[in-house]
């Protein structure tokens, strides 16, 4: 471990500080009176749940957001940072999530990309391209990188390397603060560690690190101070030998968490008889690079949560059971049969449904009117023969409206026009219209507001009042917690675990706490048997 | 104009493979192996095919894809698509030819007709980037606008009587060394002109980073939109050039002139390795891909096969070209294809 300790340079200024800062969106305070201060030449790490405001704040830091108030301090001045570039003049790179390398440059052409080496006088038309495949060769050696990987396309480099090129493309301009947003996202376990071992070589040479992550696993060894942020406010900023993971996700869920868990919830009343039929049943299913021997099952009247970090297989699993995504190996039961669906369509007749996350991407049909959008799935059952009966598509469609409480002025207002929570709600109709007896939701509540969420649990306990069966993947953990009556829980492509949520629980704040607590800990791999 | 060039003196210790690897994946390289399989095969049936002669026959009618291609294929690497260019070649030959029939100087009449094509790649580029047309959209909009203005202004009859002596020249009507035409040279100084300022100045990955993600390029401190504006004005001032020369092969310009053209320098650019997606593209495949359209349409000529069936061969050969481009790339990336992009 490095020697040295975490208090020994207290004395030298921050190299840049978030004093106090703002951010207002529309409806939302994604950031509160928060504050961040990061030492020059150190690993700090970043830490809250989704929703806590790290994105808001790394945004801010980088001049892709302005503050409303506040003020960001570089080297004790305060400064207005505006654009990408002016953070990039005062020495803060950031390396967002989604790779920002041009895929069909080499490493080369993406360092230097905008800021070319000239050749001769400063004011050259000419690039300097001797020059430039020097210095990059410099700092790949540095990484211990292989030289002709520097001239071939980004695209055929895997991630590991596609990460260090970056980090190059920061060094090579003189960053003394490189943001990482979850730069281990994805990455294999063996390359996960060589590139911490490089974030560590870095932090040696001066250069001060600002790593987001959920992996918690891999703060230790690597990361000096921690701060953890929650709900757009900042909680603590500890040194990193003075805490240990438990301490830190404890900060991290807080305490406050009854209120949510309790509007997802169900009553008292509705426990799930011991002798519920097994309605699904999937074992074993696996996929190369993304699913790894998954087993799962789902009674009548059940509803499964599946918690775990984005990226964690949550939703490729579901994507798995109704067919959108091929299976290497597997086997799916449902409704009384085996089933191999190669499509959603076949898992809609085996009566399952699944409702994606990114209702915008993957969910509405923009353009098409809200009656249309609810019976898509489903033209069969309003059709005569061949065509679509307009009249009693609408009718249908004004049903769903009623019972729903679709808030719009009718079946043939356009999709486009209803709020976020509304289109989950049409999205859910459209679940419904094809009648299935279970539904899987990804996301059910992602960008709508509270009242909204509500109206989403009620429809979800409505469904499984039924008998009816439903899956529900969820970040939020209160969510997760509230509804589910079991939540199974992925890693890495893999089940960690499985906890069952007893009646009751949701109303005892201390027990949703310690129960959220292990869900964290499942989901990071972070070590909190205890 | 890639940066998966020949291997330099500072980088000695690449294995055969590895060269081969790399030469294999430049954009238009598998269609220029079956180009050289093609011509020797095709040679025993029509011998006359590699006849001097008919070789620079094929040379002297090739640049005139050619010219319009080096155009095309920056707009695609920027991640575009210029259907204008066939009537950019009609409307820049016709503005050449009245104004030489008006008595304007030559020299002053083809700057102007190339000024013409420019300023339509510009209006191209600013409905693209200010008001958000997509490209497709865009240029399909000003293929109909710049071809009617011609029909319009010649009222359906050719400009003629415009050739002077030194516009048979500058038309290829001439030899100019040996068999070869003025427009051969102008189309190799382009070519070696262009080559230069994408390989030694900041554009080329300027261009390539516009069509490969423009979001990194900005991130990078680069103006898409104005690489874009650059890219279709290049495309618009070439295919001027291409009109002022045509107008002078063809001696009269016919209002259709250069109808057609927007596809046959799609294909061209693509045969030669150009990624519709963008990023990916090469001016020597451009040249591969000028090349074998012409090898092909010389080859129907001589064999003398039904010109009914000209469109279907060439068209087989299309896809054909991008299949074996694709398969090139898959060879090329092999085992060094890891975890690639996502």
């Amino acid at each position: 471990m490095n020697a040295r300790s975490s208090r020994d340079d207290d004395a030298r200024p921050y190299l840049v500080e978030v004093r106090n800062v703002t951010k207002r969106f529309p409806g939302v305070v994604a950031l509160g009176n928060a504050s961040l201060a990061i030492r020059p030449g150190e690993v700090h790490a970043l830490l809250g749940e989704n929703g806590a405001g790290k994105s808001t704040l790394i945004k801010l830091l980088s001049g892709v957001y302005k503050p409303d108030a506040g003020t960001i301090l570089v080297n004790g001045e305060p400064r207005n940072i505006s654009s990408p570039r002016e953070a990039q003049g005062l020495g803060i790179t950031t390396i967002y999530q989604e790779h920002t390398l041009a895929a069909d440059l080499s490493p080369i052409e993406n360092i230097f990309l905008g800021r070319e080496l000239r050749a001769g006088r400063s004011g050259s038309i000419l690039v300097n391209r001797s020059a430039m495949r020097a210095r990059a060769q410099e700092l790949w050696a540095q990484f211990g990188g292989d030289r002709r990987d520097l001239s071939r396309p980004v695209a055929e480099l895997g991630g590991l390397k596609q990460r260090l090129i970056e980090i190059i493309k920061a060094l090579a301009f003189e960053a003394t603060l490189v943001i990482m947003d979850e730069p281990t996202a994805q990455l294999p376990d063996d390359e996960r560690d060589t590139l911490l071992s490089h974030i560590r070589a870095m932090r040696d040479r001066g250069v001060a690190v600002l790593l987001v992550t959920h992996r918690l696993d891999e703060l230790a060894g690597t990361v000096d101070r921690v701060t953890v942020f929650r709900d757009g406010q900042w909680i603590d900023t500890i040194p990193m030998a003075e805490t240990n993971v438990d301490a830190i996700i404890r900060k991290m869920v807080g305490r406050d968490v009854g209120s949510m868990a309790a509007a997802a919830a169900r009553s008292l009343s509705q426990s799930l008889p011991e002798t519920a039929p097994e309605v699904l049943s999937v074992t074993g299913l696996s996929r190369r690079g993304v699913l790894n021997n998954v087993s799962l099952t789902l009674r009548a009247g059940e509803i499964l949560g599946i918690g775990g970090l984005a990226g964690s297989g949550r939703t490729e699993l579901a994507r798995a059971i109704i067919g959108a995504d091929p299976i290497d190996a597997g086997e799916i039961w449902a409704n009384g049969r085996t089933i191999s669906p190669a499509s959603p369509a076949e898992a809609v007749r085996a009566g399952i449904f699944m409702v994606p996350e990114e209702r915008k991407v993957l969910g509405i049909v923009a353009g098409l009117d809200v009656a249309r959008n609810i019976t898509i799935s489903a033209p069969g059952k309003i059709a005569s023969s061949t065509f679509v009966q307009r009249r009693r598509e609408r009718s249908v469609a004004a049903n769903y409206v009623d019972e729903l409480r679709i808030k719009t002025r009718g079946p043939a207002e356009h999709i486009e026009n209803l709020s976020g929570g509304n289109q989950q709600k049409v999205l859910f109709a459209r679940a419904l219209f094809s009648d299935p007896n279970i539904i899987i939701v990804d996301e059910p509540t992602q960008g709508i507001d509270v009242g909204a969420k509500t109206e989403v649990y009620r429809l979800i306990r409505n469904f499984v009042a039924k008998g009816r069966s439903v899956i529900v993947i969820s970040s939020e953990l209160p969510e997760l917690l509230g509804l589910s009556d079991r939540v199974m829980v992925m890693r890495e492509g893999r089940k960690a675990g499985e906890l069952s949520v007893p009646i009751g629980a949701a109303a005892d704040p201390a027990q949703m706490a310690e129960m959220q607590r292990q869900v964290m800990a499942l989901a990071t791999g972070g070590n909190v048997g205890k | 104009m890639r940066t998966r060039e020949v291997p330099t003196p500072s980088d000695t210790g690449f294995g055969a493979t590895e060269t081969f690897r790399r030469l294999i994946g430049r954009p238009g390289a598998g269609i220029f192996l079956f180009l050289v399989c093609f011509l020797p095969i095709l040679s025993l049936f029509a011998p006359q095919m590699l006849q001097e002669g008919n070789l620079a026959g094929i040379l002297n009618q090739m640049v005139f894809i050619l010219i319009p291609t080096l155009g095309m294929t920056i707009v695609i690497i920027s991640g575009g698509i210029d259907l204008s260019v066939g009537s950019v070649i009609g409307l820049s030959g016709g503005v050449a030819a009245f104004l030489l029939t008006v008595g304007v100087p030559m020299p002053v009449a083809i700057l102007l007709a190339i000024i013409s094509g420019a300023m339509i790649g510009a209006i191209n580029g600013l409905v693209i980037t200010r008001l958000k047309v997509p490209d497709f959209v865009a240029t399909l909009a000003m293929m109909g606008v710049a071809r009617g203005i011609l029909y319009v202004w010649t009222n359906g009859i050719p400009f003629r009587d415009y050739m002077g002596d030194a516009y048979y020249i500058i038309g290829g009507l001439r030899m100019i060394v040996g068999k070869l035409t003025l427009p051969v040279f102008v189309a190799l100084a382009l070519l070696l002109i262009l080559t230069f300022l994408l390989r030694r100045t900041h554009l080329g990955a300027h261009f390539r980073a516009t069509g490969s993600n423009a979001e990194a390029a900005k991130l990078s401190g680069i103006r898409p939109d104005r690489i874009k504006m650059l890219a279709y004005i290049a495309s618009g001032a070439l295919a001027a050039v291409t009109g002022v020369m045509l107008a002078g092969r063809l001696t009269t310009v016919h209002p259709a002139m250069g109808s057609g053209y927007e596809l046959e320098t799609i294909a061209a650019a693509v045969m030669g390795g150009a990624a519709l997606s963008g990023g990916r593209g090469s001016f020597w495949g451009a040249l591969v891909g000028a090349l074998t359209l012409t090898v092909i349409q010389n080859a129907i000529n001589i064999l003398n096969i039904e010109s009914t069936w000209e469109n279907v061969i060439i068209g087989s050969i299309i896809l054909f070209a991008v299949l074996i481009d694709r398969a090139a790339m898959a060879l090329s990336r092999g085992g060094s294809r890891r975890n690639a992009s996502n």
